[in-house]
């Protein structure tokens, strides 16, 4: 289950331990149709299992929040996640703090 | 029109309800127990299943087991339990034997009709999606076999979780002998992944045959897949060029587990990965022509695997990781012996619940 907690234009989601396709309504439906939002925060620390299908599902996002101009931020990923992120080159679209 | 198969001793209950269907319009078989049912049902196909509780032989639960173990694969006929049963535990039982409804005995004529209505239409649409299902597979299977794989100095494993897998081998040699191996894993897994494989695979055998440098032909991939596939839909892959008359080769990796070269039972060279995901950008950003150029020895062995194997979990959760596939490389290509092995290994490790992806290693001597 997806956590959402926001608050004047930031939002955060907060992503349980396993980020994998089985979310993939759940994270899509955070920002389908969210309005007004200037930044999300993602927070990955309970995150230690990724898919690929997760990877697909970020880079849908940014591609969504591009055209709208809205900023993602990956926080807190484990050193794993970091390497997988790193090594699928997606690192490079997002913000990682 | 539907058939609907009534399973029920009592031949009173059995002949009203022969009488209400078959003015309803649907076509009625008769079985008056659990034997006679499991019969009907492989003679003829049905919709639909009444089925009573308590009969002689096999009671309702265990008939009710037995045919959804029959039915075919992705196939929907729901089982309606009529009982006169009004204890929870024992209605419950209805569900959990595989059973997707239950009424009440002597059900009313409205009520029976109107489940049965509901019932029935869930069951077509599920049915289409089964149906639709086999005929995306066999479009796939059919466009697999068109495939140009050149096996020759290659061992493959692969074990898709379904009929069709989002894993990819690629092998192919130019004019001139210079061999070029893929092997891949596109993102999620099942149908959708599966259909961008034929895709990948034309073009790459086209490109060899054209004798494009194999970087020319990954950047033409990245190209391909970014144009034509939704964004959420990409390939992680590794890449060998092995021209065994020069000995020289080289290796690209594109979000991979690192390719191995081993050399007399010692990891030679670990080639993680320098190259984006194929397909999330319309460039790669990266100079491919200028990967180094590694020397191979005839005995040398390259090893790919994609990341179903490293991602198997053991009960404790931890993962069979990079090293451990490495100690078992190693023993493969010192001493021998089946790329199977790595299945069992596998399985001893993660148990039942460890596996969740595609399996595939590819041996390259």
């Amino acid at each position: 289950m997806i956590e959402i907690a926001e608050k004047e234009g930031r939002v955060t989601i907060r992503l349980p331990e396993e980020f994998s396709y089985q979310l993939y309504r759940e994270f899509r439906e955070v920002y389908l149709h969210r309005k007004q939002v200037s930044i999300y925060d993602i927070d990955f620390a309970l995150v230690n299992r990724i898919d690929s299908s997760a990877l697909g599902m970020l880079l849908l996002m940014y591609s969504h929040c591009k055209e709208q101009g809205t900023r993602i931020r990956l926080l807190r990923c484990n050193p794993r996640i970091t390497k997988i992120l790193t090594c699928a080159t997606i690192d490079s679209l997002f913000e990682i703090v | 029109m539907h058939t609907i198969l009534i399973v029920e001793d009592d031949p009173v209950t059995r002949l009203f309800l022969e009488e209400l269907l078959r003015q309803e319009g649907y076509r009625v078989l008769l079985a008056a127990n659990g034997e006679e049912a499991l019969q009907r049902f492989a003679e003829r196909s049905c919709d639909l299943v009444l089925m009573d509780i308590l009969m002689p032989i096999l009671d309702g639960y265990q008939t009710c087991r037995e045919l959804k173990k029959r039915m075919m694969a992705g196939f929907f006929v729901p089982v309606i339990f009529l009982t006169s049963v009004q204890n929870d535990t024992e209605l419950a039982l209805c569900l959990d034997c595989g059973g997707d409804d239950f009424l009440n005995k002597p059900p009313s004529p409205i009520l029976l009709r109107a489940r049965i209505q509901a019932w029935l239409q869930r069951a077509e649409l599920a049915n289409r999606l089964a149906i639709d299902r086999l005929d995306v597979e066999n479009v796939i299977l059919k466009m697999r076999l068109d495939d140009q794989f050149d096996g020759r100095k290659l061992r493959v494993l692969m074990t898709p979780l379904g009929k069709t897998t989002g894993d990819i081998v690629l092998s192919a040699y130019r004019p001139d002998g210079v061999q070029y191996l893929m092997a891949g894993d596109f993102a999620g897994h099942g149908l959708a992944a599966a259909i961008c494989g034929p895709l990948v695979s034309d073009t790459f055998y086209r490109l060899t045959r054209q004798k494009l440098p194999l970087w020319e032909v990954i950047t033409r991939l990245n190209g391909l897949i970014f144009q034509k596939l939704p964004l959420n839909m990409f390939l992680a892959a590794s890449f060998v060029e092995l021209d065994r008359v020069r000995g020289k080769m080289r290796i690209w990796n594109a979000a991979f587990p690192p390719v191995l070269q081993l050399r007399s039972g010692r990891v030679q060279e670990r080639i993680g990965p320098s190259v984006a995901l194929l397909g999330i950008r319309p460039e790669l950003l990266c100079d491919l022509s200028s990967v180094p150029i590694l020397d191979w020895q005839e005995g040398d062995r390259i090893y790919l695997y994609s990341d179903g194997s490293t991602e198997t979990r053991s009960e404790a959760g931890e993962f069979f990781s990079e090293e451990r596939m490495e100690l078992f490389l190693t023993k493969v290509a010192f001493a021998g012996g089946a790329l199977e092995e790595l299945l069992s290994i596998l399985e001893a490790f993660g148990g039942e619940q460890g596996r969740v992806d595609d399996i595939t290693l590819v041996e390259m001597a």
